[in-house]
């Protein structure tokens, strides 16, 4: 009942009833307006001749205006949903937590799941009530056979899991700093983020061989569900070369299952983010993730990403020596940003280790190598599940084998840096510093990896490989032994 | 409503430490009647912030127990909010929302009955002189209008106990007696407030029992009352004002021991630093009397909360 007390209060707070009507009163309109656009648009192009390059054999694209305007409505709607919302959402987290009204909110009775939904359902409410306009056309476009029963269902399920799995994660990127410092650039940043991936994601359900992977993004969901019939919608937003794609089953059957899995990936995924979250509106001194939640996240997105890869492909010896480095490569940021924000601050680690405490693997002020290294297994499980099956081991080369133990001994010192950052450095510039200088580190790693496992390799690059080698075990020892020092001095103050 | 027996607040052997080296607030004990006006004093960092967001169930003591109306906050942090009206130091306030929908707004997250919410809400305009400004954006508000308004936002649930950190700073005088009033009106009313302020004139009359901190540490603690007999034997400095300078300066001179330090800081206006107490002073008085030095005025400069205070800190210092 809270939760909805609490939505119902942020949702007043950020619509005047009267306003309400005003905000419905512009949904209609802009769908009034995209109605009369739409019917000028279908008007020209029945008359326009299609373009020479586009004649033979092509189907005649289906015109209409309803569906045109629905085009446009869902278009409007993803935008809305899975970009201005979040993006809505994160800077109004951001300036209550600058402001220090969150903490206002977090001494009223409110449980933190209730204050969530406040922040994700209810403060956005205004954009909602814009929605109502175009959803209510697509609903109409469903019912009078536009577009098929079945796809009005998935869109809609598909646009509310993704405008909330969206909001969820805003929600979590506003409150991961440690200390607020941007509000627009944290909601821009997310803008950004979630835009962009939703980019990439419709580009992968256009194409036949990466549409398995449209499922990570409810744009990506959202695109495949609207292409699965034979609609405006799939003569307008693929290229036409492209179109015999459709006569594929498999390909079909991709796009029918995108949007399943990505409900199940974003109920998977929104559970966790939603504890993260909850765990830290009830305790702001944690850290955003706990060391569990983290490794779950990762392995939900790493199976997302690896479990796809199609078993009837036949792989070739190139593609055998790299695939598992270019998951790899996709998968570490996602690792170091899950460890970095499980990491404890210095506080908690000086706390821990001035108790006298030993530390459990997956406590809160534990550093973040369990879970980290567990991250790294779970990745080589997951290739191995995948590519083995393949005929890996007979198609690789040795060397691919040794760049593979290469890259996973590099991800697995990244944990010395997490704990060094956030135990070391007390300012967000200080600790920004730092990361670049292990991402110089990283990067010079990542060139010797990739040349390690092709097939040339002079004397520059064999000089090359045994530098970065150097530097391999150079850097991460230094680190050792400066967090080594800094936990002496740190019981040192204690004992004086 | 006068204050009863068993404590609305209550906090024993309290501690809260960040790093496991320093402690923010170190084995605190100290409980507030029903009724009354507790004062936390200290200088800045002594740790009367860290102490109030503990009350308020935003931080969770290292060590000890804190009480709400019998309730434990370690155990049931929603109860204890129910109970507690939290006002931090520095707060923001919605400045696109007007004061009904403001004060509305945290209504119906306390869960206030839609039925009284209104009504409620008009009162506490009403009670903070708030209730021409009921419509204006809190943007236009003054500085006095937005205190008086954060105030009136911790009573929207009638709650049984006040935490005020530092709400008279950056008042003008006007608004901090309008808001001295609305703390006495709340404590006839029976909440128990804890102030936590180190504008010690503020508080002087107003406190019914201190608390004054330093380094973490409570160094004083009880009524006010008490502990100003305690520090009777400290050294208190008066104001004397004279019609004449030369008997008056005579007089001081003859007083003896009992005077530890006198100055003249403007003509016929004395600085005497006696040691004793209203005693001392009176006698004092006798003999500037019998000298003929004609005397007008005499008045402690300081009020008997900054004597204690004054005195609790030399002694640290000591």
């Amino acid at each position: 009942m809270s939760v909805v007390k609490a939505i119902s209060a942020f949702a007043q707070r950020s619509v005047r009833r009267r306003h309400a009507f005003e905000l419905l009163a512009y949904s209609g309109g802009a769908v009034a307006l995209l109605l009369l656009f739409s019917t000028w648009i279908v008007a020209q192009a029945q008359v326009a001749p299609r373009a020479s390059y586009a004649l033979d054999g092509l189907p005649p694209i289906p015109w209409s205006v309803l569906g045109l305007t629905d085009l446009f409505m869902v278009g409007l709607l993803a935008a809305v949903l899975f970009v201005l919302v979040p993006a809505t959402v994160a800077a109004t987290v951001a300036a209550e937590r600058r402001a220090g009204t969150l903490d206002q909110l977090r001494t009223t009775p409110l449980d933190p799941l209730s204050l969530l939904a406040g922040l994700v359902i209810g403060a956005p409410a205004r954009f909602y009530l814009l929605c109502a306009g175009p959803f209510a056309l697509h609903v109409l476009c469903g019912l009078t056979g536009v577009i098929p029963l079945e796809t009005l269902l998935t869109t809609t399920v598909t646009l509310a899991i993704g405008g909330a799995v969206c909001a969820l994660l805003a929600v979590v990127i506003a409150l991961a700093p440690r200390q607020e410092q941007g509000g627009a650039f944290v909601a821009l940043g997310v803008a950004a983020i979630i835009g962009i991936s939703g980019f990439i994601a419709i580009a992968l359900s256009t194409e036949h061989s990466g549409s398995s992977w449209a499922f990570l993004h409810p744009a990506g969901a959202l695109n495949s569900a609207m292409m699965s019939y034979d609609g405006l919608w799939r003569h307008l937003c693929t290229s036409p070369w492209n179109l015999d794609h459709f006569d594929r089953a498999s390909y079909i059957d991709t796009l029918n299952l995108a949007p399943f899995l990505f409900a199940l990936f974003a109920l998977a995924t929104g559970v966790v983010l939603c504890r993260a979250a909850c765990r830290k509106l009830a305790a702001s001194h944690l850290p955003l993730f706990g060391k569990l939640q983290a490794l779950v996240l990762f392995s939900l997105v790493a199976a997302a990403v690896i479990l796809p890869f199609g078993q009837e492909r036949e792989l070739r010896s190139y593609l055998a020596a790299t695939l598992p480095l270019v998951f790899g490569l996709f998968l570490l940021p996602v690792a170091a940003a899950l460890g970095l924000f499980a990491t404890p601050s210095f506080e908690a680690w000086a706390l821990r280790i001035r108790s006298g405490r030993r530390a459990r693997a997956f406590a809160d002020d534990a550093p973040p190598h369990h879970a980290v290294w567990a991250m790294l297994a779970v990745f080589v499980a997951l290739v191995v599940v995948r590519v083995l099956p393949l005929g890996y081991l007979e198609i690789v080369p040795q060397r691919g084998l040794v760049a593979l133990a290469w890259a996973c001994f590099t991800a697995a010192t990244l944990p010395l840096y997490m704990e060094f950052a956030a135990t070391r450095y007390a300012t967000a510039a200080t600790r920004g510093a730092f990361g670049v200088a292990v991402c110089a580190h990283l990067f010079l790693q990542l060139i010797a990896i990739g040349i390690s496992s092709s097939s040339h390799s002079g004397v520059y690059e064999t000089t090359y490989i045994e530098l970065a080698i150097l530097f391999a075990l150079v850097v991460p020892s230094w680190v050792l032994f400066r967090q080594s020092a800094l936990r002496k001095r740190t019981l040192a103050v204690r004992k004086a | 409503m006068g204050p009863s027996s068993a404590p609305l607040l209550s906090v024993e052997q309290v501690s809260l430490s960040y790093d496991g080296l320093r402690h923010a607030v170190s084995e605190l004990s100290f409980s507030v009647q029903a009724g009354s006006i507790f004062a936390l004093v200290g200088p800045n960092g002594a740790g009367k912030t860290s102490t109030l967001r503990m009350l308020a169930t935003l931080a969770e003591p290292t060590l000890g127990v804190i009480r709400v109306d019998g309730v434990d906050a370690a155990r049931d942090r929603e109860a204890v909010r129910r109970r507690v009206g939290y006002l931090p130091d520095n707060f923001a306030l919605y400045d696109q929302m007007t004061p009904v929908e403001y004060l509305a707004f945290f209504a119906r997250l306390y869960g206030v009955d839609a039925k009284i919410q209104a009504s409620r809400i008009d009162g506490l305009l009403e009670e903070f002189d708030l209730t021409q400004k009921r419509a204006s954006a809190i943007r236009t508000l003054s500085r006095g209008m937005r205190q008086r308004l954060g105030v009136a936002k911790t009573l929207v649930h009638d709650p049984k106990v006040l935490l005020l950190d530092e709400p008279a700073s950056a008042l003008d005088p006007g608004a901090r007696l309008k808001l001295r009033e609305a703390l006495l009106r709340l404590r006839r009313r029976g909440i128990a407030v804890l102030i936590s302020s180190h504008i010690l004139p503020d508080l002087s009359g107003l406190a019914d029992a201190v608390g004054i901190m330093e380094g973490g540490r409570m160094i004083h603690c009880g009524a006010i009352d008490d502990v100003a007999s305690q520090a009777r034997g400290a050294r208190v400095v008066y104001g004397i004002d004279v019609q004449k300078s030369d008997p008056a300066r005579r007089a001081i001179a003859d007083f003896g021991s009992r005077i530890v330090s006198s100055e003249e800081t403007t003509p016929g206006h004395f600085e005497v630093t006696v040691d004793g107490g209203p005693d001392v002073v009176a006698d004092l008085v006798d003999a500037l009397v019998l000298r003929g030095a004609r005397v007008s005025h005499v008045a402690p400069r300081e009020s008997a909360l900054e004597a204690v205070y004054r005195a609790s800190a030399a002694a640290q210092v000591a």
